[in-house]
């Protein structure tokens, strides 16, 4: 096996992936960033351990791994790790805001990361706005540079009320460029953009991007893979049964893999079920220091879980309501009103 | 007679009426429930003075419970269902008309 897709979906994938943010430290800090990223974060995880953890998730059936951040290539250790995971049998994925990526870095990257993909915020004065002057125009000349060395790149764009507009411009640019996809993320509730954020889409807009997406599929054809992290709340409830979690019986000892995916591995060495910024009480392992051996004790093997709880919970309130949902984003925003502390907190307010 | 447009050349102004605002969002609410219901990729869109018509591949299997779920109302101008014949007889073309006021 590869590494790659495994036929049968966990969660709502076919590939069982591990994200993973060894840093948060990153050359820009961006207003929408969704885990707040930026120069001032200072801690990352050891090489070793983080290879450490892959070698036990690659044992639990795990088979991508997905860099984001931060920005990956601050990290020291991302080419050591990235050559280890590869050498694990995984197939390695990087999330980058593109700058960093000299001919280089590249030549570093060809045979070992198999797909790269770049993040564009829209048009150049958009992007620019939000990342800097001159940002667009350099990140451009690094695409071109993937182009030139035959690595496979996709385009990764936050959709904000602003950007609606710049849609079909994006469309044209990756094309143009030869990107493979296009992956489309409405801006979340979470890091930097918390909160009553105006640029964030409501429901008519994600009615809008919807149909705009499902355009943009016939428009492409064959030329570009359009991915878009929203999906109908009805489609969603429908494929309730992805989650095994939620049925099975205590004491399933299936590979981790099968009963949660994706799984996020933080800077500090703590794994997450299926999104970054879940509450706390979600962790799956505590750490470096919670090293029990090969196999993870997840509670999920033994009865109750946090996480069955949680995605039951979520798909119950889900059933109440229409249009479409950012099933991830929709998981994070819960996990933390399941809270007793702010549920308590808001009970008082109220 | 009239030459039909291409479908690329269709969605493509479409997609860009949608991202410039240029459609009423109760337009935009109505189609968007539609197509998700559907959920197949949509093969043909033609425009015409009454609205838009949507055309898909649906499988067999999958026809019946897609139109269970399709809300009938004043804004569904019909739909249409073609078989494919006997090069594949498990194939249904699909054709939803959807009433677009201006």
């Amino acid at each position: 096996m590869n590494g790659d897709k495994d036929g049968r979906a966990s969660g709502f994938l076919h590939s069982r992936v591990v994200q993973v943010h060894p840093t948060l430290r990153c050359n820009l800090a961006c207003s929408h960033c969704y885990s707040s990223s930026g120069p001032d974060a200072t801690h990352e995880l050891p090489p070793e351990t983080l290879i450490a953890m892959l070698a036990r998730l690659r044992a639990e059936g795990y088979g991508v791994v997905s860099f984001s951040g931060g920005e990956p290539l601050v990290y020291r250790g991302f080419s050591e790790v990235a050559h280890a995971a590869r050498e694990l049998g995984y197939r390695v994925n990087l999330i980058s805001n593109g700058l960093l990526l000299s001919p280089g870095r590249i030549d570093q990257l060809a045979g070992v990361v198999s797909r790269v993909g770049v993040s564009i915020d829209g048009s150049e004065p958009v992007h620019d706005r939000i990342r800097g002057p001159g940002t667009f125009a350099r990140t451009t000349r690094r695409l071109a540079h993937l182009r030139e060395r035959g690595i496979v790149f996709g385009i990764a764009h936050c959709v904000t009320r602003e950007s609606i507009a710049d849609l079909p411009w994006l469309l044209e640019y990756c094309i143009e460029q030869g990107a493979s996809l296009l992956q489309l993320h409405p801006l979340a509730a979470v890091g930097r953009a918390a909160g009553d954020d105006p640029r964030r889409l409501r429901a008519v807009d994600l009615a809008r991007l919807y149909l705009i997406a499902r355009l943009f599929e016939v428009e492409a054809g064959d030329a570009l893979q359009i991915q878009l992290d929203l999906a109908p709340i009805e489609q969603v409830l429908a494929s309730r049964d992805r989650y095994p979690v939620l049925a099975e019986p205590a004491g399933d000892r299936r590979p981790l893999a099968e009963l949660v995916n994706p799984v996020v591995l933080d800077e500090h060495g703590r794994l997450w079920p299926l999104a970054h910024g879940l509450a706390g009480t979600q962790r799956i392992v505590d750490g470096p220091a919670d090293d029990g051996g090969a196999a993870i004790d997840y509670p999920v093997r033994s009865g109750a879980a946090p996480l069955r709880r949680l995605l039951s919970a979520a798909f119950d309130r889900l059933a109440e309501q229409a249009g479409f949902v950012d099933w991830y984003a929709y998981l994070v925003a819960h996990s933390h009103a399941l809270n007793p502390l702010r549920i308590a907190a808001e009970l008082e307010v109220g | 007679m009239e030459e039909k447009i291409d479908v690329r050349t269709v969605a493509s102004a479409f997609s860009r009426r949608l991202a410039a605002h240029s459609v009423k969002d109760d337009v935009v609410e109505m189609l968007a429930k539609r197509v998700a219901a559907i959920g197949a990729k949509p093969i043909d869109i033609d425009v015409c003075q009454y609205g838009v018509c949507i055309d898909y591949w649906i499988p067999r299997k999958n026809l019946g419970e897609l139109l269970n779920r399709m809300e009938v109302d004043y804004t569904l101008g019909g739909i249409k269902v073609f078989p494919k014949g006997i090069l594949n007889p498990d194939a249904f073309l699909v054709s939803v008309e959807h009433h677009v006021r201006r």
